[in-house]
């Protein structure tokens, strides 16, 4: 007994809450598999859309930047338009529930029918790991996946990193460049950017 | 659709002077440098922004997430704004990310060109539109519209007095070009090293370099960069960016120096990659590797002396006595094995150390009992030696290797798990010689450290590999007899004695309710452990029974006794009377004041720490010293993690506490005093560190200062 509470003694001294370091997919890497949970209680996996387009979108409703978006219906327009063509649009919102950004699944149903957002499925990432497995720094920040699950793009949704509404306006968007091109059978021009807006809140 | 964006509120200033604009969490003000505007001559303008603590705003390149401030000028006619410029950032943690801004005020320089043709007398209206994001856990945006009216006037006017410190303050945060020094850059992989050598002797010497890349996409922000002192100069070690953006050529951005290169404390980077990989430099810390191998190896030695240690070490020194009579091959291997269990818990400390240190985490040594479960577990651990060394319970093998029964079913495994033991309790103690190692060890590559930390568990293990192949030694201890009980119980009372520490520093961390449910716990444990003493005897079914109950009870006083949540608020109270809590910016404005001062960075685990403190640095000859002189004293306490204690450690290379660092206005490099304190080295450095105390030293080394004092007086 005293030999084995030892040992757990020292095995809690080395196994220690590791600090989790940012993993990051890049653009020309494999895009990881994961699954998560919609704010319906409906499980989605990367993998159940292979053959298809897939953009992930890192969401949280209290960041400005993701509400210069959605204020001036570029972030539903994208989903809507992309949408139609055969693209799955998938919004992640890895916010921690220990910050005051978060918002539950009930609250979140809301936001999505009083802001009429588009994606196929508002997908909550509570622990973090999805966002930390992809490198998911900023709301909102992007990925484009192509059919065979190779990743064409992955950074900032445009090259305006401001939270005027007016900016979007004669911006360049990065998404429906690397969409457009990708569907287009052409090479990304622009397969990085950077990411700008909020901090994701994770869970440390 | 109503989205509603969190106060963003334009205030329209009044023209003619422009008011301070109050936004959540930050305050905005336009500032002319002078209230004239001379034909020909350009004129500064200054964007001061205000942050409430624990706030921050960005740099031109954020980082991992953020915005830069921006700044938009409507000028009249032949009038243009020069780019806004940028001080120095630092680096802003929110784990796992990483910003790149400023906190507490910063102030944004930007030049107006002003034509040769303006009419004295003339205003001359400035319209300006700023943006800035600010932050805490959540962002927020602000806005601001200046409007100014200006007079054009032949003659320039003053500056305002009321801003000329703050832009002094500005213009000496502005990265200048790298002047005196060699800068080199080089790709090895996904390591970017980024070198600085001084072209002529005389250069002042550095104790840190941090980078901030000029654009996105470069370093991994979060992953810790790494300073080494090179034969010749200074290398920072990188990681590439693993979401790279565009082609890597080399680093471009600003180098901030602690204390600076010079007149500049930045300098501006743009450097290409030399091709092939960096020619080998030796690496030296102010100590050498062999250097640091030695001292690692004393510090081992006399960690067994150490306070927490000694008390473990003591009974194992029994358990050795007590098989003195019995085969020597036998003793030679529980040696070994002994110094192997010591070998083992050091390289797994050290390696997860490392590990977590290369993954970015601000860590140093101890970092261990920053952890409130492992106070709590070494406390139980602790509580339940000492009981069986009073006699309340004898069970199995570990506690009675540990206590020297000869009759332990599996001597080997006892002997390893005592060494893996005596690691464990050395942790909150630093010996004199291991800080300046292990400080060295953790600015070298994985195998060095690792071999600095081989050297230090060898030099703890080294009295009993002794005691254990040199049979002469074994044969002076005494004969066991019932002496050796009486030792042994008396033996429990520094264990209880650490029980009583670990529970005041479980109190630091997590208050009074996680002392009290620890202590609960131990009460359980007590009697969990009684009652198996008290059947030891009883009948197989009965003794069964009772061992059964008591590991259920232990399990539940391991929950009742587990520390619920984060550790408690930073506690500051404990920094009380003459003692002001640590901080970079009191350390330069006490200096700043020509006051010495004196940095005490301690945490409530580290018994060193602590007899230093009670015995040494309030002692009343050292404090009516410390008063004398005028010193400052900052406390740091690490008790809790703490990233910017861990990174002022690191500057003065140091991994651990307890660290005694005196720093005088008239010096550039702080005096470190060694590890265990006793008064008159304390009152020596002081007499030394104070010009005041010793007026011989002040004229000499101030000549300037007193001749000026002349100067002035009537």
């Amino acid at each position: 007994m005293m030999k084995t509470f030892a040992a757990s003694a020292i095995a809690a001294a080395v196994g220690l809450a590791a600090p989790v370091a940012l993993a990051a997919v890049a653009a020309g890497q494999a895009a990881p598999d994961f699954t998560l949970t919609d704010i319906q209680g409906k499980k989605h996996s990367l993998s159940d859309f292979k053959g298809k387009y897939v953009v992930l979108e890192w969401f949280n409703s209290e960041c400005p930047f993701v509400q210069k978006h959605y204020e001036s219906s570029n972030m539903q327009g994208l989903q809507k338009k992309y949408g139609e063509k055969g693209v799955v649009w998938l919004t992640i919102n890895s916010t921690t529930p220990e910050s005051s950004n978060y918002r539950d699944p009930a609250r979140s149903q809301q936001i999505v029918k009083e802001w009429k957002i588009n994606s196929a499925a508002l997908m909550l990432d509570p622990e973090g790991k999805v966002g930390q497995a992809y490198g998911a720094r900023t709301t909102p920040h992007m990925w484009v996946v192509d059919p065979q699950g190779k990743v064409v793009y992955a950074g900032g949704i445009d090259d305006k990193p401001t939270f005027r509404v007016a900016d979007v306006q004669g911006a360049r968007n990065y998404v429906a460049a690397a969409l457009d091109e990708s569907i287009a059978g052409k090479a990304v021009a622009v397969p990085a950017a950077a990411p700008y807006g909020c901090s994701v809140k994770y869970k440390y | 659709m109503r989205i509603t964006i969190a106060a963003f509120v334009l205030v329209l200033a009044l023209p003619a002077w422009a008011a301070p604009v109050q936004q959540p969490h930050s305050q905005a003000e336009l500032v002319p440098e002078r209230a004239a505007v001379t034909p020909g001559r350009p004129l500064t303008v200054g964007l001061h922004l205000r942050l409430e603590e624990g706030w921050h705003v960005y740099w031109k390149n954020p980082g991992d997430a953020g915005m830069p401030t921006s700044i938009a000028w409507t000028l009249p006619q032949g009038f243009s704004a020069g780019p806004m410029e940028w001080p120095a950032p630092r680096r802003i943690d929110v784990p796992p990310l990483t910003s790149y801004g400023y906190e507490g005020e910063v102030m944004h320089l930007t030049e107006i060109q002003v034509p040769s043709d303006a009419k004295p007398g003339a205003q001359v209206p400035i319209h300006a539109k700023a943006d800035w994001l600010v932050c805490k856990e959540i962002c927020i945006p602000a806005s601001a519209d200046f409007s100014l009216s200006l007079t054009v006037s032949s003659t320039p006017g003053d500056p305002d007095p009321r801003w000329t410190e703050a832009f002094a303050k500005a213009r000496s945060a502005a990265p200048l070009p790298l002047a005196g020094w060699q800068a080199t850059a080089y790709r090895d992989g996904d390591t970017l090293l980024l070198r600085v050598a001084p072209e002529a002797a005389g250069a002042p010497h550095l104790h840190g370099l941090a980078f901030f890349p000029e654009r996105e996409g470069v370093i991994a922000n979060a992953v810790r960069q790494t300073f080494a002192r090179l034969d010749k100069g200074y290398e920072l070690r990188m990681t590439v960016s693993p979401q790279p953006i565009g082609e890597l050529n080399g680093l471009a951005g600003v180098l901030v120096a602690d204390p600076g290169f010079g007149a500049a404390r930045a300098v501006e980077i743009d450097v290409p990659f030399s091709p092939g990989p960096a020619p080998a430099a030796a690496a030296q810390a102010g100590l050498g590797f062999p250097t640091a191998l030695l001292l690692a190896f004393a510090g081992g030695l006399i960690l067994n002396l150490m306070p927490c240690v000694f008390p473990v070490l003591a009974i194992k020194v029994l358990g050795v006595a007590q098989q003195a009579h019995g085969h020597p091959a036998k003793l030679r291997t529980h040696g070994v094995l002994f110094a192997l269990g010591v070998v083992l818990s050091f390289w797994a400390i050290a390696g997860l150390l490392l590990a977590l240190r290369a993954g970015g985490a601000d860590l140093g040594w101890g970092y261990q009992l920053q952890s409130s479960m492992i106070v709590a577990g070494l406390a139980l651990l602790f509580f339940v030696l000492g009981l069986n060394l009073s006699g309340v319970f004898q069970i199995g093998t570990g506690v009675q290797a540990l206590a020297g029964g000869i009759r332990a079913k599996n001597e080997h495994a006892d002997a390893l798990l005592s060494g893996l033991l005596a690691a464990l309790v050395a942790s909150p103690c630093t010996a004199p010689f291991m800080g300046a190692a292990l400080g060295f060890a953790l600015v070298q590559p994985a195998l060095s450290a690792m071999l600095v930390f081989t050297a230090l568990a060898l030099g703890m293990a080294l009295p009993y590999l002794v005691l254990c192949f040199v049979p002469a030694l074994i044969r002076r201890l005494p004969r066991p007899g019932r002496w050796m009980e009486t030792l042994r119980q008396a033996l429990a009372f520094p264990l209880y004695a650490t029980v009583v520490w670990l529970v005041w520093v479980l109190g630091q961390q997590a208050g009074i309710d996680g002392a009290a449910k620890l202590l609960a716990a131990l009460v359980v444990v007590a009697a969990a452990l009684w009652a198996v003493g008290h059947w030891a005897h009883a009948g197989r079914s009965a003794r069964m029974t009772v061992r059964v109950a008591a590991l259920i009870l232990m399990g539940g006083a391991l929950v009742l006794a587990w520390p619920q949540g984060q550790p408690g608020p930073r506690s500051e109270a404990r920094v009380g009377g003459a003692w002001q809590p640590w901080s970079e910016g009191a350390v330069s404005s006490a200096l700043a004041a020509g006051k010495p001062v004196f940095v005490d960075f301690t945490a409530a685990w580290c018994v060193t720490c602590q007899v230093n403190k009670r015995l040494v640095l309030t002692a009343a000859d050292v404090e009516q010293r410390f008063v004398e002189l005028g010193v400052t004293r900052l406390r740091a306490d690490w008790t809790n993690r703490d990233g910017a204690i861990t990174a002022a450690l690191a500057r003065l290379n140091r991994i651990g506490v307890p660290v005694y660092a005196l720093y005088s206005p008239a010096q550039r490099e702080p005096l470190l005093l060694p590890e265990v304190l006793t008064r008159s080295v304390v009152l020596d450095a002081l007499q030394r560190a104070a010009p005041r105390a010793a007026p011989r030293y002040a004229i000499s080394s101030e000549p300037a200062r007193s001749s000026l004092a002349k100067k002035e007086s009537p």
